[in-house]
């Protein structure tokens, strides 16, 4: 033990991430008086909510008529029947009052000329149950996200939350009766490690984008809570789920927004034609994300992709003329030329369906606690556990998020964790000491991976499972070519044991993180690509070429998936919850979902 | 400890977009960086990412002493 300096804190609350999710729990647990630690691993303002440029949805009604029943009906159908609607009817009855407290906190949020919150329309979102067009998108310009980590960042410091800046925390501290009982964390700045000690622990650590070679989510959404909720032993669930944007810039999957095609800008192939109109005669490039990105897949797996390896396709803009180009799209020219090295009105920009949000996670019921499947009960609560925003499948989003979901998300699950605490736990209640088999299993884990002194790069087997997803569990899906991607996976999760971290010092050691991080990245991928092979139907995102249709009778159910220290998968299933929360909405039965 | 390292991590954003930027400024320029410039890196690391990003795409106006090192960043792609 002596290697290192460890150190001893106690709060009621450890938040576990600083994106919108984890500051909106913080300063939720810090205003009820209970004492609060958010552990993240960088600065708050620089987590991944930052990019959240869209919105957050909410049927206030500003703009026209709304109802949170006509969100719900929505929010169901774009989860394409797997969502849960207790936690739905939760999630959009709540919107009001969570967009509302946010505006009063000071998110200075865009508004008409009568002074109320601005709202605009986003694909997915209508009125009347599919009929009209909803207006239920609220912004504070293009920086939304930036506006309210910024905004719940300034609260919780006046509520006194505590931060623990630039600490990445490895592991959960489980005691032998299956209580989470603290966390531990490494002090990136000078080597500390510190054993939390909390009566509860809520993990608020995003998605994990970066399994796969391309995504939009920034460098640090690496499936750190997953990973150690798996280690945990307890199980993530409909891990098979990922959304794709159709237009991330190919090589650094940097996104050219949807608005790109709306302005007129289409697709090609090799041939230089515009396959769009083969798979969606009328709405042709303008399809919805998953359409474009399928047909985009199948031009290059049938060798009809452009460049040297034939593995992209062109996006033009070059027809629309310059003035068009800077007018309506500001900032699109700039970034195709740094991103891409492009000039869009002269040539096309290369572009790949690129991973953009991740469904699956952590299972919780809608007050944020995690459940588990245990003696047959699928809704027992893991004492001491939650988890809340991308990390967690409460599940509002099911099968397909869909867009200015994710913000509201967050902080309606971040504003639910802290107000079950607030009922449920004692301010300063006496803790017992952290059980010393649950610290020492987390300090073996630590030295081992410190120490790892194998024959691979953490880059080398990071590029094997990025690649590895990308091809293999990516948008176009068959049982053969994702049976021949579960055999890559498992070789390389146990390469792992091969890895080796070069610099041993704990000081600001950027190899020895990203090898935590590689660890937690490699369980989510596994558990993904495993559950994808097991799901024999297609439904929202996950599309399986060899099983074309929903299968309700068989398929209506949450896979969770257990995974042991060897890398093995074991897959049970949970229920979806067929009811709903009052008897102010009735269940929505199951339809085809079409737009 | 490495200075390296140190930066590597600061240079760790919210955004795809800038991760991108500084991982290639990073690889290509920061080797033979000299201590003004190290220095300027030091402080736009500083600002807040939407106001950072926009100044790489030119939409937000550069201070002047920045202005060499943003030409350098905004070559992420070679």
């Amino acid at each position: 033990m002596s290697e290192y300096k460890i150190e001893h804190h106690t709060y009621d609350v450890v938040v576990v991430g600083a994106g919108g999710a984890g500051l909106r729990a913080t300063f939720g647990m810090a205003v009820k008086g209970l004492s609060t630690a958010c552990i993240t691993k960088v600065f708050p303002t620089r987590s991944h909510t930052v990019a959240a440029q869209g919105g957050m949805s909410a049927a206030l009604g500003n703009m026209g008529p709304d109802k949170w029943q006509w969100h719900m009906y929505d929010t169901v159908k774009g989860s394409d029947w797997l969502g849960d609607q207790d936690a739905i009817e939760y999630m959009c009855r709540e919107a009001g009052p969570a967009v509302i407290e946010l505006e009063h906190q000071g998110v200075p949020f865009s508004r008409t000329e009568e002074g109320r919150i601005y709202q605009r329309p986003f694909g997915g979102m209508t009125t009347e149950f599919g009929k009209g067009i909803a207006h239920r998108t609220c912004a504070a310009a293009d920086r939304t996200g930036h506006a309210i980590l910024h905004t719940l960042y300034q609260q919780s410091l006046r509520h006194n939350a505590v931060f623990f800046i630039e600490h990445f925390a490895t592991d959960l501290i489980m005691d032998e009766n299956g209580i989470c009982r603290g966390v531990m964390a490494w002090d990136l700045a000078n080597g500390i490690l510190r054993l939390f000690r909390a009566q509860k622990v809520v993990l608020a650590t995003g998605g994990y984008g970066r399994a796969y070679f391309s995504a939009t989510s920034a460098h640090t959404c690496t499936g750190d809570g997953n990973g150690m909720v798996a280690r945990a032993g307890l199980p993530l669930q409909d891990m098979e789920f990922t959304q794709f944007h159709p237009t991330g810039i190919y090589g650094s999957g940097c996104l050219i927004t949807e608005g790109v095609r709306g302005e007129g800008g289409y697709l090609t192939n090799a041939q230089g034609e515009r396959f769009m109109e083969r798979y969606a005669p009328n709405a042709k490039d303008l399809a919805s994300r998953d359409v474009v990105s399928r047909a985009m897949t199948i031009e290059i797996n049938e060798g009809r992709g452009v460049g040297k390896d034939k593995d992209h396709i062109h996006l033009h803009l070059e027809h629309l003329g310059s003035d068009v180009i800077h007018e309506r799209l500001p900032g699109i020219a700039e970034s195709a030329r740094i991103f891409a090295g492009v000039d869009v009105t002269k040539e096309p920009i290369p572009v790949l369906p690129t991973v953009h949000y991740n469904m699956g996670g952590i299972p919780t019921n809608y007050h944020g606690e995690v459940v588990t499947l245990k003696n047959g009960e699928p809704d027992t609560v893991v004492p001491g556990l939650m988890a809340i925003g991308e990390c967690a499948c409460v599940s509002v989003h099911g099968a397909n998020r869909l867009g200015s979901n994710s913000l509201l998300d967050i902080v309606v699950f971040g504003r639910a964790a802290a107000n079950r605490c607030a009922e449920t736990l004692t301010p300063g209640a006496v803790q017992q000491d952290l059980p010393e088999a649950g610290v020492q299993k987390a300090m073996d884990r630590f030295k081992r991976i410190h120490h790892a002194d194998g024959k691979l790069t953490t880059a080398q087997v990071r590029d094997n499972m990025q690649r590895t997803m990308q091809k293999h569990a990516a948008v176009f899906r068959t049982g053969e070519s994702m049976k021949e991607g579960v055999a890559k996976m498992n070789e390389i999760y146990a390469s792992f044991n091969d890895v080796s971290v070069k610099d041993r010092s704990l000081v600001w050691n950027s190899d020895l993180m990203e090898t935590f991080e590689l660890a937690n990245l490699l369980d989510c991928a596994q558990t993904s690509i495993n559950c994808a092979l097991n799901r024999e139907e297609s439904r929202g995102a996950h599309a399986r070429e060899d099983f074309p249709d929903r299968n309700d009778e068989t398929w209506m159910k949450h896979s969770i998936a257990w995974l042991d220290e060897a890398g093995k998968v074991a897959i049970d299933y949970r229920p979806v919850h067929t009811y709903t929360l009052t008897d102010e909405i009735e269940y929505i039965a199951p339809k085809k979902r079409v737009y | 400890m490495s200075e390296l390292s140190r930066v590597k991590m600061r240079c760790r954003r919210g955004m795809k977009e800038l991760d991108v930027v500084f991982g290639r400024y990073l690889q290509n320029h920061y080797p033979t960086a000299g201590d003004d410039e190290k220095q300027y890196l030091e402080e736009l690391l500083d600002l807040q990412d939407p106001l950072l990003f926009g100044m790489v795409l030119g939409i937000d106006p550069v201070p002047l002493q920045y202005e060499s090192l943003i030409v350098k960043l905004r070559q992420a792609h070679d």
